[in-house]
């Protein structure tokens, strides 16, 4: 009887499928508007002709377009943003009280931790910088589109099933009892904490996480691919822009740290299911695993940060009313960046007991590699130093970047030393430190490249006072949140506590003060993300609307980039065949057939 | 609209206005650290660097990071500013 349920229940599945795959079919020729991987031909039809996209959500779940995936990995980076956010806010209310008294436990806050660091780093940084690589990259160098459109659209649609993986332990911890909660090993899951721990949503959010490493790997060979052969006719090596020479040079590091990431991560699972014992103490040892994590870990720092200097190195010129000053050592020191960062990995493992030699070549790398950081920072205040200012919302975020990522770097430097890291180490200094790179620094480039190009993508204004609170409170709240930090890591406070009423390393009263202080910090940091996500939408259905293709008046400091003269063209062909958005494959320089068969 | 940002500031008085502002978030971020070191177990009673010895509380901190930061960023601000003047159109 049994046997028979199960076959009835798999026909009727099986017919379900069917019915989906029929109404697929139906749904859309899809051939009509995806243009071949290969600029190849379908019968008489060239692979760049676009006749139109589908409306509504079809488009956005079968784009292969540039432009339409970047929206979309923005989309996605701000939906990660948000939940990453949250996240911080909730440890950063508990923290308030020496006690537990607003989560339910000591593991609901490490499974906020882990959830946060990993979320932040890998569903929000690489993303949103796939956003903007996506969107304007094909634009600055003249391309029609990247060099493999569909493996495009691919890497971006692995990044929400990663993303469910990474965080499901929170879903599923209703409903199956194996499942305890969010996985809870941090976001560094050093064994043999990550390798014993039972919880099954381990598991998940590790093929999470490779998931998306293999997405930002496939994301990165298309950048190189695009950027070697996709540049137009006018565009060479000595002409291409400043962002797009970070978007290479990252996607350097991604094609080498990540598929690292993956082995080790694949390994790691292993020993959790498979009784393997690449990271136990009687195999290869537990700080196997540390360096194989650094030797991914460290270059994803600069694989986040690059880029954003990238935005800034673009936009900050634009401003500034002056060409970015030393355009050449920018680059330089990019390049620089990319191959020194594969040669600091172990200080981050300092204390571990490594063999002080090595400890000391570490050191010496680390703090060679602050030295092009430096260079780009005197480059960017000497060309602010002959130019005359604009301080418009970008430009506010361009110099609160060159600020908070000096105290970020400064801080940074002191802990490459190894006297001052065996004391600091595991403190709250490191977390400060490392939050002024990339709150203080990345985040804010992010926003800066998101006001500049705003009129751009949305095609409308947005509220030029909502931006200029967002910026203030961005900036005190950073300032306030991890400055806190950073005296709390002085006053010798571990980092990852829940709770710390029976502290011995100082008064409780003053340890509380600070984490309140850093808390009223993430209050403003709430409050000034919440309204620039209500200016953002607000605006992008009821701003004003962009009637110009040099909406920010460049022209006048012959500072207009390629990216709006293709806009001041798609104005243009908008206007002149009366069609609405839909008409943006003729800007792609591809042609528009009116294709009525 | 962002258009209407018209007004330009000159980049010298920007970045010098930077420099000030920036000295004195040192001064207050030293007396912070004055502040909040004493608290801690079997910290000594003076800090110093070189021959400068000085007792740890939030005004001398204040002076130290004033100095310190004013005097490290200043140089690298008068080495920008030298730089620029020899290579303006770089």
């Amino acid at each position: 009887m049994a046997m028979e349920g199960q076959i009835a229940l798999t026909v009727l599945m099986g017919v379900l499928l069917l019915g989906v795959a029929v109404w697929l079919t139906r749904l859309e020729d899809w051939r009509s508007y995806t243009p071949l991987a290969g600029g190849g031909v379908i019968g008489d039809e060239t692979g760049h002709a676009h006749h139109e996209k589908p409306s509504g959500i079809i488009r956005w779940f079968t784009t292969v377009d540039h432009k339409d995936i970047g929206i979309l990995y923005g989309t996605y980076a701000v939906i990660a943003f948000a939940w990453g956010g949250l996240a911080a806010f909730l440890m950063r209310t508990e923290l308030v009280t020496a006690d537990i008294t607003i989560l339910p436990g000591t593991q609901v806050y490490n499974a906020l931790l882990t959830s946060h660091g990993i979320t932040m780093l890998f569903l929000f940084g690489t993303p949103i910088l796939a956003a903007f690589a996506n969107y304007f990259v094909p634009l600055f160098i003249d391309a029609n589109d990247m060099a493999f459109p569909r493996i495009n659209a691919i890497a971006f649609w692995l990044l929400p099933p990663g993303a469910l993986l990474v965080w499901a332990g929170f879903f599923l911890a209703p409903f199956a009892d194996a499942v305890t909660g969010g996985s809870a090993m941090s976001w560094t899951m050093y064994p043999p904490l990550s390798a014993e721990q039972t919880n099954p949503a381990n598991d998940l959010m590790l093929l999470g996480l490779h998931l998306t490493g293999v997405s930002a790997t496939m994301g990165a060979i298309n950048f190189i691919a695009t950027i070697f052969t996709e540049r137009g006719e006018n565009v060479g090596w000595s002409n291409l822009d400043i962002f797009s020479w970070t978007v290479l040079t990252q996607s350097g590091l991604i094609l080498f740290a990540f598929p690292l990431l993956g082995s080790a991560i694949i390994m790691l699972l292993f020993d959790r299911n498979f009784g393997t014992t690449f990271f136990a103490a009687e195999g290869g040892g537990t700080i196997l695993w540390q360096h194989l994590f650094w030797f991914f870990g460290h270059p994803e720092v600069y694989i986040l940060v690059l880029p954003p200097m990238g935005i800034i190195s673009y936009v900050l010129p634009r401003f500034a009313g002056r060409k970015l000053f030393g355009f050449k050592f920018v680059v330089y020191s990019t390049l620089a960046i990319g191959v020194l960062s594969f040669g600091v990995w172990a200080h981050h493992m300092f204390t571990t007991g490594i063999d002080p030699r090595l400890r000391a070549s570490f050191m010496a790398v680390s703090l060679a590699i602050a030295i092009p950081s430096a260079v780009k920072t005197f480059n960017w205040i000497t060309t602010m130093w002959n130019g005359k200012i604009r301080l418009t919302t970008p430009m506010l975020f361009c110099i609160g970047f060159v600020s908070n990522f000096i105290i970020g770097g400064v801080t940074g430097v002191f802990l490459a030393a190894i006297p001052v890291d065996l004391v600091l180490h595991d403190t709250y200094y490191v977390v400060g430190h490392f939050h002024y790179i990339v709150m203080g620094a990345i985040a804010f480039a992010g926003f800066a490249g998101l006001y500049y190009w705003y009129p751009m993508y949305a095609g409308r204004w947005y509220q030029k006072t909502l931006a200029k609170w967002h910026f203030w409170l961005s900036m005190i709240g950073t300032n306030l949140t991890f400055f806190a930090m950073i005296l709390l890591g002085y006053a010798g406070f571990t980092r990852r506590y829940a709770t710390y009423s029976g502290l011995t390393v100082g008064p409780v009263e003053v340890i509380t003060l600070l984490h309140q202080t850093a808390t009223a910090g993430a209050v403003l940091l709430l409050v000034g993300q919440i309204i620039w996500v209500w200016n953002m939408v607000n605006s992008y259905y009821d701003g004003p609307r962009v009637e110009t293709g040099d909406p920010w008046n460049l022209q006048e400091d012959g500072m207009r980039g390629r990216e709006w003269l293709w806009f001041e063209r798609r104005l243009e062909t908008t206007i002149a065949t009366d069609g609405g958005d839909e008409e943006e494959a003729l800007t792609d320089g591809g042609e528009v057939e009116t294709d009525d068969d | 609209m962002e258009t209407s940002v018209r007004s330009r500031i000159g980049g010298r008085r920007m970045v010098l206005g930077l420099y000030t502002s920036i000295v004195a978030l040192a001064a207050l971020f030293g007396a912070m650290i004055g502040l909040v070191l004493p608290v801690k177990k079997g910290v000594p009673d003076t800090a110093g660097l070189g021959p400068f010895a000085f007792e740890i509380n939030p005004l001398n901190f204040a002076v130290y990071g004033a100095v310190m930061v004013g005097l490290s960023l200043g140089a690298l601000l008068l080495l920008m500013a030298a730089v620029s003047a020899r290579y303006p159109d770089a």
